[in-house]
């Protein structure tokens, strides 16, 4: 009797061992969401710009927080406003579902010629009243803008102020150690991002 | 009301029948409140083309300079705004101007687009003619339109 329970003892104790050690050696499942989570996120690259208040940004200063990206121009009239309405309901949510997230929200301009530091400041806060506008040199967004896997097209010589840009419209997460993520890509709906970016989380702290 | 009041109305409508007369409607007529300082506004509505085919080769406001029909394209990886000079209404049919689609884009607003305020905006169809609406200003942050 007593050789029995020893035995069933032993097997219960390889049972969760095996268990266990079957757990440990699992990665995480990586989560689906509405756009990707990069295989191997990215150090952000050196670069300089300027926010809405005319300071100086770097890829320095994505870090500590968790970043929301739109890359846009001011003149836009559709997909931007759109895209930023959206990311101000995120923001609003994740203030009472993730009280605890340090997050901060960026129209990073892909048109430096026409939106100026107070252009893009009277736009963004539009949205919210802690909306970053970024924008800079051509060459130092055009860095940005790779790492963040955008892509954007600014006529060379434009006709007249009213010219179009062609951009990706597409949401750029920037992680607390300032490296690009995860992107959502169209349409990002305030709900789809609400809804997958705990699941982000979760999957970052289990790395 | 009877056509048989009204037989000069029975002869107009079966008229405009054979005739195969484009019968335009717009309804759902909007545009996006503007953030202070913008030049730029876009305007969304649906065509209900209940007649013969048309198109749309106008629009003029005057809250813009230049008021023209766009439409999105997903190309090389980009939104791409498309300036649709000449835009076809098949007959009958429900063309839908909407947010990240076909829109009338404003451009050099003359002033911020507020919300609550209204505006005419006149579309030109080739076959129907001028058809002018006001366009309801809603701010898109906190209404569904």
């Amino acid at each position: 009797m007593q050789r029995t329970m020893l035995i069933l003892t032993c097997i219960a104790a390889l049972a969760i061992g095996v268990f266990a050690s079957v757990r440990m050696m699992a990665p995480p499942e990586r989560p689906e969401i509405g756009g990707y989570i990069l295989d191997a996120p990215r150090l952000l690259p050196e670069f300089s710009l300027t926010d809405a208040n005319g300071n100086e940004i770097t890829n320095e200063s994505f870090k500590g927080d968790w970043s929301f990206l739109y890359f846009g121009y001011t003149y836009c009239p559709d997909v931007c406003p759109i895209s930023l309405a959206e990311l101000a309901r995120v923001k609003r949510e994740f203030e009472t579902s993730l009280p605890d997230l340090s997050d901060h929200y960026y129209l990073v301009s892909v048109d430096p010629a026409r939106d100026t530091p107070e252009r893009l400041r009277e736009y963004v806060s539009y949205f919210d009243p802690d909306f970053r506008g970024v924008s800079g040199k051509d060459e130092e967004i055009a860095k940005f803008a790779l790492a963040a896997a955008v892509v954007y097209e600014v006529p060379e010589s434009p006709e007249d102020e009213n010219y179009i840009v062609g951009h990706s419209s597409s949401v750029t997460i920037i992680d607390p150690k300032g490296r690009v993520y995860a992107i959502f890509t169209q349409p990002h709906t305030a709900a789809q991002i609400i809804e997958d970016f705990p699941q982000i989380l979760e999957y970052y702290e289990s790395m | 009301m009877t056509l048989m009041k009204y037989p000069g109305l029975a002869v107009l409508m079966l008229l405009s029948t054979i005739a195969g007369a484009a019968d335009i409607k717009l309804d759902d007529v909007w545009a996006r409140a503007t953030p202070p300082g913008a030049r730029t506004g876009a305007a969304y509505f649906t065509v209900h083309n209940t007649g013969a085919a048309d198109r749309l080769v106008a629009a003029a406001s005057i809250v813009a300079e230049t008021v023209e029909v766009h439409t999105h394209e997903h190309k090389d990886g980009m939104m791409q705004m498309r300036h649709v000079p000449v835009l076809d209404i098949a007959q009958n049919s429900t063309v839908e101007f909407r947010p990240g689609g076909l829109h009338v884009m404003l451009i050099g607003l003359v002033a911020p687009l507020q919300a609550g305020d209204e505006f005419q905006l006149t579309l030109t169809f080739e076959q129907a003619g001028e058809i002018t609406v006001p366009v309801r200003i809603v701010d898109a942050r906190r209404e569904s339109p």
